[in-house]
């Protein structure tokens, strides 16, 4: 039990000290949040636009400009979530099977893992929260902060599932921005007015969109909302975990017998 | 069965029978390779003539299509590319290396390290470290437990005269010891540290004895 705890928290330690030596996941926490929300900020008018929010069953009348900063700090934070899941599952596969190998308890390298995209999740919801709350008038700074959270581990766990998944690096980033553009170019209301295209709420930002513009922008807490977002996270970390365990090293049945470990 | 000389007891690893194939190039055709304690088994062969396949089926990193393999006791592997994280450290990679081994303490490590003159780097990140001195942690990680098999990918890429020397020194000792080990190898001059070598030509392994 003793190496069962030990191993998940330095695992966690290392892999936490190493988003902190990326530097360009940490320019882009630190840079690309704000900017992308001042770019909103800037860039939108602040005329009034009625959109529908599925959340609540209403309309809403607020200033483009409100909804387009909610929009992009949702696309800024599944982004920068899903490619430092993605950089640091990516980079350390083989150097993850060789410890396996060696012996390093499963369970908590894949728990370490989870963790650290919760962890970072948490991070970057509570930092983007904060820049909301200076640049609008926030109704719930809470829930839009659980809201924004439940992004990040949305695709954190996609990051998590492709880093497992692709051969190249390239194709990992293309597929984290690509889906990430689609998924908030269709949850943005000042673009999909109507919200009214088919399947959009199959993507993985549906729920937490719906949650953080309504907590945002209206008196309502839609709650549920932010759980349909839960299981995508759920079911792309279940299947990061299930290649993760997948891709283990084989034992021949002597070498389980004897206990062998390889390093 | 084609065997390696046998000096002790019986083999540390034995492969028997193994195949492989990627797409359609078959790699290994049955190959069969006995190991026993307190020997050195280098496995020439040209680029691409399977070598590093057939030590990362012997490690259990890789199934073989047909075949079986046995090991009995701690196994160390390094492989041929350093297989590290660059974004921890070298200290960080001794401590979850030490969790995975379940080793009390870091004392063999640290001779090691002494050994390789790699004591200054424990602090310092793996990303930032030279192609050489990677290659030093990647074979150390393979030795702090000490194992009693040893299977090594061309552990010396990248070393300097010195260290390569150390390298074999270090070798000759473990074997003397009664550690199994087995080097992938591509140079001529290192050819004499091998009790027996394994020439691995069109998937099959011809056996050459040495003077040793």
């Amino acid at each position: 039990m003793r190496l069962t705890w030990t191993a998940f928290t330095e695992l966690l330690r290392c892999t936490l000290l190493g988003h902190l030596r990326n530097r360009l996941a940490l320019a882009l926490a630190v840079a690309f949040i704000p900017l992308w929300i001042a770019v909103a900020r800037l860039c939108t008018s602040d005329a009034v636009v009625r959109i529908r929010l599925d959340a609540i069953s209403a309309s809403v009348s607020v200033p483009a400009s409100r909804v387009a900063q909610v929009a992009s700090a949702l696309g800024a934070v599944t982004m920068v979530a899903g490619f430092v899941t993605f950089t640091e599952t990516f980079q350390s596969r083989q150097m993850d099977r060789r410890l396996l190998l060696a012996g390093y308890p499963r369970l908590p390298m894949l728990l370490a893992k989870l963790a650290a995209v919760a962890l970072t999740a948490a991070l970057l919801a509570l930092y983007t929260t904060i820049l909301l709350w200076i640049s609008l008038p926030v109704h719930h700074a809470v829930p839009l902060g659980l809201a924004l959270a439940g992004a990040g581990l949305a695709y954190g766990g996609i990051g998590l599932l492709l880093g497992s998944l692709v051969r190249g690096e390239l194709e990992g980033f293309f597929l984290i921005i690509m889906l990430s553009l689609v998924d908030t170019g269709l949850q943005n209301p000042v673009f999909n007015t109507l919200m009214d295209v088919a399947g959009v709420s199959a993507f993985p930002l549906y729920g937490v969109n719906q949650l953080a513009l309504s907590s945002a922008l209206t008196p309502h807490i839609p709650w549920s909302h932010g759980l349909l977002s839960l299981t995508w996270s759920a079911a792309s970390g279940a299947l990061a975990l299930l290649v993760l365990h997948t891709h283990r090293p084989s034992r021949s049945p002597v070498s389980r017998r004897t206990g062998v470990r390889a390093g | 069965m084609q065997a390696v000389t046998t000096r002790r007891h019986l083999p540390r690893l034995r492969i028997s029978g193994v195949c492989k194939a990627y797409g359609g190039k078959q790699v290994l055709r049955d190959v069969d390779l006995d190991v026993p304690a307190g020997t050195l088994v280098g496995v020439v062969g040209e680029n691409g003539a399977g070598k590093s396949t057939l030590l990362r089926i012997a490690v259990g990193h890789l199934e073989p299509d047909r075949g079986t393999v046995t090991r009995t006791g701690a196994v160390g592997y390094c492989p041929q590319r350093a297989v590290l994280n660059d974004a921890f450290t070298v200290g960080q990679h001794l401590r979850l290396f030490q969790m995975a081994y379940r080793l009390p303490t870091q004392e063999r490590a640290a001779e090691l390290m002494e050994l390789m003159a790699l004591t200054g780097c424990r602090r310092q990140r793996v990303g930032e470290l030279s192609g050489g001195t990677r290659q030093k942690l990647n074979l150390l990680i393979a030795l702090m437990h000490d194992p009693q098999l040893l299977v090594l990918d061309e552990p010396y890429q990248g070393f300097d005269w010195d260290t390569h020397q150390r390298f074999w020194t270090l070798a000759a000792c473990l074997r003397d010891q009664g550690c199994s080990i087995i080097v992938v190898s591509h140079l001529l001059h290192d050819q004499h540290h091998f009790d027996a070598i394994a020439h691995l030509r069109q998937g099959r392994l011809h056996f050459e004895e040495t003077d040793r």
